[in-house]
């Protein structure tokens, strides 16, 4: 009789687990599934008419700001071949730190730049950018050396990779890359 | 035999047994099978939603045109645009953007997605979805980062976008999966049940016939035999079996004609010494006679042979009548008396009169069919036994007894003794033939085998008779006897 009751235990168990997965389950939650890349947007104006500038979004990210070359109060129609004014990279140099405009203050953007007392100025070469800030450079933080080292990198009809160092009123910073 | 209740749920058990063994084997495998296929089913249903899904998202995304910073206006066109074109389902696009959050739906800010996605789709440039549970309702989440091409590289835009996506449709199709699945493998179970009461008939079958033979052979009908039919173990069984019957019934035979033939060696000794010792009785009577003018020497050794010579005839002359039992000649010679007369009369002609000795409590007026030589036989043999072995007084009672279990009315005779009684050990061995009831006693009165032959002429009644002792002592042996005729032949002994 024992032996009989234990039988039919384990027979009971083991329909229950036959039976038991295809009850209780639809469609469960999951985890962050990573799936393909991302998606490359059109960025408007083109390459040649922005200039990027590099601000920080509320998470603390560095974020790109397009501006279109001599529209709004970001800079002068100034091309890099053209002579005339100061080079444009020292325009997208003030215009980084000036800060963002109102719409990019309304998206939330902001900048970890001080205002500087001068005129920072900006050395380039095919390889590599020399930046004179007239602060002092040690004491900036991390993205707010990014944000001026992707400004530069991309300033000039630069594409991204040039290796730029950061100098200032306390000396130099070793050379980095945007994308570092 | 056993009680029926124990049979039949042996019976139930074996069965039940093999019904829940091939249940839980179809259980197990419909079930597994069942769980397999709907596992990769479910899979490869959402594995399609979602890729569809994420893909196309991705592809609809990659159209679009913004500035940067994004216009929060004309983004919501054109999320409004790309919720239509969701595929497989209507999206629900979400953008967000620094603090800019636009939607394509009312509410600017789902509550579906998750923290987690949030996170992941802002630290890696990758795609990524998530599903989610959430009031009850499956939903699938979609972020797809958006990067632009800058200089020979590309740059995150900081704009990421989410599609959100009921599930409903793909949960409705898993669900009836499930569905399907539990309906196939019930009537699959309930189908099980056919070969499995089919496998536990072909076994309990011939367990069944195995068992109505062995009960038959038990009655002692050696001649059964179990017909087999295949090679399975079960016929392998019932080969067994009949080899076993046929060996028991070949030494049963055996034992049988030794039996027989020893019978008949008893019965032929008998006969053969009958006739000499007739010879010796009649010389042993005459020198009886004249013992009285012999030496004394010699008138002891003559009167010695003469008592002995007696015995022997006795002995013959008991053997004689026991083998005609045994080889079943005995013969009923009923004729209807009067039960009581017929008692007195043994009593009387072997002077078995005295009061001191006899009491009988003999109604009158009980007529039965009995054969009045065997009756007396009987009687004869239980008073003789009583005063050799027990004590006088011994009674002799007569009565009638109602009918009782199935019974009819039966005649009653009961021969009690004053003696010690018997010893409980010796009982069971009382109508044995040649039984002694004093090892010590090597040699008695009567031939060892008047007892034997009382219980046959009882039998040969059709009544019963039992050794039993009184309350106040003394053995009583009780005999039994259908008041309606002899013609019952067949009877047992009871103890």
């Amino acid at each position: 009789m024992k032996r009989r009751g234990a039988a039919a235990a384990r027979a009971a168990a083991a329909c229950v687990m036959a039976v038991a997965p295809l009850t209780g389950c639809g469609v469960r939650g999951s985890d962050v599934i990573e799936a393909g890349g991302p998606a490359t947007v059109t960025v408007f104006p083109a390459d040649e008419q922005r200039l990027l500038l590099f601000f920080v979004s509320p998470e603390g990210r560095l974020t790109p700001v397009a501006r279109r070359v001599g529209g709004d109060g970001s800079g002068q129609a100034v091309r890099s071949g053209q002579a005339v004014g100061p080079p444009l990279g020292d325009k997208v140099l003030a215009a980084l730190f000036a800060g963002p405009s109102d719409g990019e203050r309304a998206a939330g953007l902001r900048t970890r730049l001080p205002r500087p007392e001068g005129r920072p100025a900006m050395k380039w070469s095919p390889r590599d950018v020399l930046v004179h800030l007239p602060l002092a450079v040690r004491d900036l933080s991390e993205t707010a050396r990014r944000q001026v080292v992707c400004t530069v990198a991309y300033a000039e009809g630069g594409d991204g990779d040039a290796e730029v160092t950061l100098a200032g009123q306390d000396g130099a910073l070793p050379p980095t890359h945007c994308d570092a | 035999m056993r009680p029926r209740g124990a049979r039949w749920r042996a019976r139930a058990g074996l069965r039940t047994r093999l019904l829940l063994a091939f249940l839980l084997v179809a259980a197990v495998s419909a079930g597994t099978t069942a769980t397999l296929t709907y596992r990769k089913a479910r899979t490869a249903i959402l594995e399609q939603a979602q890729d569809t899904a994420v893909s196309s998202f991705r592809e609809r995304v990659s159209d679009m045109a913004t500035p940067l910073p994004i216009e929060p206006q004309s983004l919501q066109e054109q999320l409004r645009a790309l919720a239509r074109q969701g595929k497989p389902h209507p999206w629900v696009v979400f953008a967000e953007y620094g603090s800019i959050r636009v939607s394509s739906g009312t509410s600017p800010v789902s509550t579906v997605i998750t923290p987690q996605l949030r996170r992941a789709a802002l630290a890696n440039p990758h795609g990524g979805f998530q599903r989610v549970e959430k009031h009850g309702e499956p939903w699938l989440t979609v972020a797809v980062p958006t990067v632009f091409r800058a200089g020979k590289t590309v740059r995150p835009t900081g704009l990421v976008l989410y599609a959100v996506m009921p599930l409903s449709d793909e949960e409705a199709n898993v669900r009836s999966m499930v569905t399907a699945a539990r309906d196939g493998a019930l009537p699959g179970l309930a189908v099980a049940i056919i070969p499995a009461l089919l496998a536990a008939r072909s076994v309990l079958r011939p367990v069944r016939d195995l068992r109505k033979a062995s009960q038959s052979m038990g009655r002692g009908r050696l001649d059964t035999r179990i017909q087999v039919k295949g090679g399975d173990e079960l016929a392998d069984l019932a080969r067994t079996f009949n080899e076993s019957a046929i060996a028991l019934e070949r030494s049963v035979g055996e034992l049988r004609d030794a039996e027989a033939r020893a019978r008949r060696f008893a019965s032929d000794v008998s006969h053969e010494l009958r006739t000499p010792l007739a010879g010796m009785l009649a010389v042993t009577e005459v020198l009886d006679e004249d013992a009285a003018r012999l030496a004394p020497d010699t008138a002891a050794a003559v009167r010695l042979i003469s008592a002995e010579t007696g015995k022997l005839a006795v002995l013959v002359e008991d053997l004689m009548e026991i083998s005609r039992f045994d080889a079943r000649a005995a013969e009923l010679n009923t004729d209807e008396v009067d039960v009581a007369q017929t008692i007195r009369k043994t009593l009387t002609i072997r002077r078995w009169t005295d009061p001191d000795r006899i009491v009988t409590e003999l109604p009158d007026g009980i007529r039965a069919r009995l054969d009045p030589r065997r009756f007396d036989i009987v009687v004869a043999n239980l008073v003789g036994n009583a005063l050799r072995h027990g004590g006088a007084p011994v009674t002799v009672r007569l009565r009638k007894a109602p009918e009782a279990h199935g019974e009819g009315t039966r005649l009653v005779t009961e021969v009690a003794d004053s003696g010690p009684g018997i010893r409980p050990e010796v009982l069971p061995h009382i109508f044995d033939r040649f039984y002694k009831a004093d090892s010590a006693r090597t040699r008695s009165e009567g031939s060892g085998l008047g007892l034997a032959i009382t219980l046959e002429n009882v039998r040969l009644h059709g009544g019963t008779i039992r050794a039993a002792n009184g309350p106040q002592g003394g053995a009583v042996f009780t005999v039994e006897i259908p008041l309606t005729g002899g013609e019952a032949t067949g009877g047992e002994v009871r103890k």
